[in-house]
This record gives C-alpha cells, structure tokens and sequence, in this order.
C-alpha cells in the first residue's frame, strides 16, 4: 500500500502546486485547513519551500537551485536583494544577524524566515533574472551538480556545463519525471579531480576516455562519461554510487539519466520511503541488473561498457593532494583565474552578498559559482586586476588562503531552523573553526583538514566523508543533559573513497575542540613521515583511535549546551516554546 | 565501533537514557537511545528499539534490540509505565517531605 506522502502526491504534485500555493499566499498562513497541513507541506517542497520547526510556524526556508552551482551575471546581486528584503524573522543570529544565505553541500542556495504570503513576490523577482526555486526539494530530480568551474577550469577534460544546462532544461518540470519514489539527485563532472563528488549522488557522470568507431581518425579516443548509480549517506546506510559499466557520449547522457530516472520512477519502492532512494534498488538488483534493465526497457542504442576513468587523479576531498577543495586562486583555460573564497560553513550576510556581487562585476564578469563544500568561487578575474582583487577588504573575511580549520569547516542547518536536528550546529561549527585556528597546529606539510557537523543522521553536512566527522547526539554531564556529537574519523572521497568509521560516542559539546587537538597532537607524534590524516586513521583500529580521540575541557566555551531543539529559536533571549512569536501576520 | 543502528533525529522518542547490558558472564552500564515506532502507512504493530552505545559495551557486537507489539500489548507497556511513573515521582515527593 503506497504511504501518506504518494497519496498526497496522487492528489496534487508537482507544477500544479503552484497555482495553490499562490492562493494559500493570497489569502494568508491560515488559510491552509490543519488536517491538510502535512500534505501541503509535503507538497510545497517541489517548489523549493519546507516549513520550518516547530516553534517558528508560518516560515518558511526557500532552497534556490543553481545548476553546477553557477550563479550567472546579476544573479548573486538578486539573491542578496530577496535575502536583505524577505528572509528576515523574529529571530536574530548572534554571529550572521539578521538576513543571511546559506551555500548548500549542493550548490545550492537557501534562504530562512521566508513567509508565505511574500513567495509569488519572491517567485517573480527570482524567475524574472533566470533563478527558480522548482524542484530544489521534493521527490524528483533535484539541483544538478558537479565540478563549479566546468567549461572554465584548466584542468577539465571534458565541458561539463552544456550537458548540465541540458539535463536542467529536460528533466525540470517534466511530467514523466515529476513524481519519483525519492530524492534523485545527479552529479556530471568533467574535470579530473573528482569535484562533482558523483560517488555520493544517485546518479554520477564521471569523465571516461573509449575508443569509439567514428571517434576520431587521428586515433584519439572520445571523452564521454562512465556511469554510477545508489550513492548516497542517509538514514545511517551510506553507500557509494556502483559502477554499472555504461560509458556514455556526452550527447546521449540525457538518454541514459533519462532512461535511469524513468528505470527508478517505474522500479523504486513507493511503499516504504525509508526503503525507497534507489541505491536501496541497486542493493536488491545489483549493478548488472540495473544496467541489464536500463538497456533492455529504457534505451533504444546499444550502451557501451565502461571506458577508461580518470579516478586515479582524484583530489577533491581526498585527503591529500593538491585541490582538495576549490578555495585560492586557479588558472581558467581562457587564461583568466577563478578565485576560491572560503565562506565559512557556507552562511554569508546578505550585506555581504551584495558586497561579493559588486566585486565579481568590478573584478570579474559579474558570475559567481558555488561549491559543494559550501563556498564560492568569482571567475574570471584576469591576470593584471587579481593583486587589485585580492586586496579587497571583504576578502580578509572571506579568505582565498585560509586557516585549514576554517576552509574544511562544514556544517548543516541544525536546531536554527531545521525539524530534524537535535544540536546546534553552524554557529558552532564557527566557533570550533576559530578556536582551532587559534590553538592547534596541524604539522607543517599538513595544508588540509575537513571537519564536517551534522546535526542528525540525515547526513546534510555529508559526514561520513571528512577527515573529522562530527553529529548530533545527547550525553549527560554534571547531572544534566547536553548536546553532546559522535566522532568519527578518516573519511573522504577519491579514488577510493571511504566513509568514516564511527570511533568515539557522545562527546560533550564544549570538550569536542579538546578532542580534535588531542587527536591532532597524537596523529602529529605518531604519523609517518609524510603521512596525510586520513592513512594515519586507516592503519589504526579503532580503540586507538578512540583513545587518541580523548575529550578535554579547555577555554572554548559553547553558550549552546542546552537542548536547542526545545527552544523556539536557539539565540533567543526567552528561548522556551510558550515564547515563541505568533504566526506572522497576512500582510 | 560500528555506525549506529538507529537513526538518531529530533524524532527519535529519547536520545539519551541510561542503562545497562547484563549477562551471566559480565554487566557494563552504557547510555542508549530508546524510540517507538510504527510503519507510516498500514501499521499492524508497534515497535519499541533499544540501542546502548556500542562504545560503552565491550562484550557485544553492536546492535539494537527491537520488540514488536500489538497495540494492546503497547497499551498494557504504556499503562504499566504510567502507573509505574506515578509510583516513584509519589516516592520521590514522599522524599522529599
């Protein structure tokens, strides 16, 4: 028997929506009858909104996809603009005040306070300059992402960005793909360092040379796509996407996701949602049937098998190695640069917003592209006004060169805004990466340093791959309950990628920065000469490990101990639920 | 130690308790997730988890307990937890006097 949320579907999905949403937002919040609340909740998400929790009814967040995390000239400057105008509530963020955006492990965008009757006014202003907000949620293809830099960066082999452009332009708002039995999110790279992150997406198009008939007479092989399918970090099961051995030109990857999309939509569980992300499809059939099914049923060509990947010269999120993230400056392939800023856990004030929109136009040609370790990058800046650029006061705070703890700092919504969570998590996140920063010193050859926080076992911050993997959890301490994280070490993508092993539970939130230097100081008189993090964890158990994880008190002080998913807002002065404000007004 | 067995978020009925794991053999105290569940759609029981942190307890794999019930039997458990309840907070005021 299908679940609540396919019959809310059956009933309403998708574009359709849209027209109700707009009359909800005409005739205000509470005008959205209680019992139907769920179910139009659940819908609205196709259109980018989720309710906030409890505590903060009547807001909303409003994800923003950017394809590839591309933000087109103009396009940030519109973004600072809704953030400054409508994502403002009764709660004020110690550290971001009181408009910010948020840059997504997905590059995406993500806005908070949004209410409901200033959507089509948001909606209008975002369509009107190129942007959209369909489908960034939901059960159907969500924000495409791969390498940012595609079609710019000097070491792709191959253009990803048009082939993006055009799965964007296919599959959004395409019935036959509207209504999957889960999320299907899709990564295309085309660069060799493995920056689309494609092993932990659904569906992953990574760079692959053949030998095709017709490919070329000067003996060269083509530059297509290898093909992986059920990756992903959810729910505790985290899986790699697997190897299907399907190589693929890049004017038939529509095909194929296509093929791939309808194979999930027509094949994937709709009866229990927890069982229905399809790498839980490619556990039961295996590889060889999925693609045994893909050819057969869903494309008309002959699929070739696999060709030769690049993988072997993955660096991103590696654990050592060169570009492990995008951050500093990078030559483009038109001779221009594309310059990195580490914006720390992805939050940026909407001040700063516009700020950054008017440098990327002085310096560079108005684009701005987002990252999936929630930083942006300004292209094409050319040779003789990056010194200029780089000079700019906004970029002390938004460093090209920062401190390893600030740029592998990621973080998730946490008890802020999200109904998941159960710990505050990016205004902590800050403060661990300062108090690193000012404390800790990683060895000297030792350039990089991930710590991911994730308030749940939902896995937003992506977890399972950072060298320190930190989520949410309870412990007690001196009598009383506190948030407290589990701690796991030694994940990370590449060539072969390799979630965290989970080694230490519980740690008391305010002893977690003791934990990291301890741990940072045992793996410095322990390794091996030039050792990176993520081999020293793989050649130890896992009581070592625990042992070396050691929790401390130390100066770091965390003014969030307490259960902040039982305030109405975590930064609150009168933090209780019975304080919460009321539901805002129709305005 | 293993990733944990049960998915731990702000629905999860208590994320912290205490207990304990008790054999012939040995006895070790360990912190644990308790949640009660139920399919969303066409329930036929409920199921109560219990998980202890695998850290704490070095003579067992790691693992979670699950009890299916019917909901009288989830009654009878809610009604002898309430009346239960009631007697140790009526002791805890009698301590207090």
């Amino acid at each position: 028997m299908p679940t609540d949320v396919e019959n809310w579907k059956s009933e309403a999905y998708g574009r359709e929506v849209r027209d109700r949403l707009f009359e909800f937002a005409e005739e205000g919040f509470d005008s959205i009858p209680d019992d139907e609340r769920d179910a139009w909740f659940e819908r609205f998400k196709w259109w980018g909104l989720y309710h906030q929790r409890n505590g903060q009814e009547g807001y909303f967040m409003m994800r923003i996809g950017t394809p590839n995390g591309v933000l087109e000239p103009g396009q940030l400057r519109t973004v600072g603009e809704i953030a400054d105008e409508y994502a403002r509530g009764p709660g004020t963020n110690p550290i971001f005040g009181d408009a910010y955006a948020d840059f997504t492990t997905r590059q995406s965008i993500q806005l908070h306070w949004i209410e409901l009757s200033d959507v089509p006014a948001v909606f209008e202003k975002l369509e009107a300059n190129g942007l959209s907000t369909q489908q960034a949620c939901g059960d159907s293809w969500r924000n495409i992402v791969g390498n940012p830099v595609a079609g710019k960066d000097a070491q792709e082999v191959i253009d990803a960005w048009p082939v993006i452009r055009d799965l964007n332009e296919t599959f959004k708002g395409n019935d036959d793909h509207a209504n999957l039995p889960r999320k299907w999110k899709v990564s295309v790279t085309g660069s060799a360092d493995g920056s689309g992150q494609g092993d932990i997406n659904d569906l992953a198009f990574e760079p692959a040379y053949k030998a095709v008939e017709g490919a070329g007479d000067d003996g060269e092989d083509a530059v297509g796509f290898n093909v992986r399918v059920g990756g992903g970090l959810a729910r505790n099961e985290p899986r790699l996407a697997r190897d299907i051995d399907v190589w693929v030109p890049p004017e038939r990857v529509a095909d194929v996701a296509g093929g791939l999309s309808a194979l999930f939509r027509d094949y994937g569980d709709r009866e229990d949602r927890y069982n229905a992300r399809v790498k839980f499809l490619v556990d039961e059939w295996g590889a060889d049937e999925v693609r045994e099914t893909l050819q057969d049923e869903y494309v008309e060509f002959d699929l070739e098998p696999a060709g030769r990947d690049v993988r072997e010269e993955y660096t991103y999120n590696a654990g050592e190695g060169a570009r492990n993230d995008l951050v500093g400056v990078h030559d483009q392939k038109d001779g221009g640069n594309f310059v990195g800023l580490n914006v720390l856990v992805g939050r940026m004030g909407a001040a700063d917003v516009l700020d950054l929109a008017d440098l990327a136009e002085e310096y560079g040609s108005g684009e701005v592209r987002l990252s999936q370790r929630q930083n942006v990058i300004v292209t094409d800046v050319p040779d003789d006004a990056l010194d200029e650029f780089l000079a700019e006061p906004l970029l002390d705070h938004y460093s090209p060169d920062p401190s390893p703890f600030m740029r592998g700092s990621v973080a998730c919504t946490g008890t802020e805004f999200c109904s998941l969570s159960i710990v505050e998590t990016k205004n902590r996140q800050v403060r661990f990466a300062r108090w690193l920063k000012a404390n800790v010193d990683l060895p000297a050859d030792v350039e990089e340093f991930h710590i991911h926080l994730s308030g749940c076992t939902a896995s937003c911050a992506q977890p399972q791959i950072a060298d320190v993997s930190l989520r949410g959890m309870k412990t007690r301490k001196d009598g009383d309950p506190v948030e407290a994280l589990d701690v796991g070490l030694g994940g990370g993508l590449g060539e072969n990628p390799q979630f965290a092993r989970w080694v230490t539970q519980r740690v008391p939130v305010d002893e977690v920065p003791g934990a990291i230097a301890n741990l940072i100081e045992g793996f410095a008189a322990e390794r091996e000469a030039g050792e990176s993090f993520r081999a020293f964890v793989a050649r130890h158990d896992d009581d070592a490990l625990d042992a070396l994880v050691d929790p401390e008190e130390t100066d770091y002080e965390d003014p969030m101990m307490h259960n902040t998913k039982r305030t109405w807002y975590p930064y609150a002065e009168d933090d209780a639920i019975e304080d919460a404000p009321a539901t805002p007004a129709d305005d | 130690m293993s990733n944990r067995l049960l998915r731990v978020n702000a629905y999860t009925t208590l994320d912290l308790v205490d207990g304990r794991v008790r054999a012939h053999e040995f006895e070790s105290d360990a912190p644990g997730v308790v949640n009660v569940t139920a399919p969303r759609e066409a329930p036929e029981q409920v199921t109560l988890q219990v998980e202890l942190d695998d850290t704490a307890v070095d003579d067992l794999p790691a693992h979670a307990d699950e009890i299916d019930l019917s909901p009288a039997q989830a009654r009878t458990l809610a009604e002898a937890l309430q009346s239960t309840a009631d007697r140790v907070e009526a002791a805890q005021r009698g301590d207090s006097l």
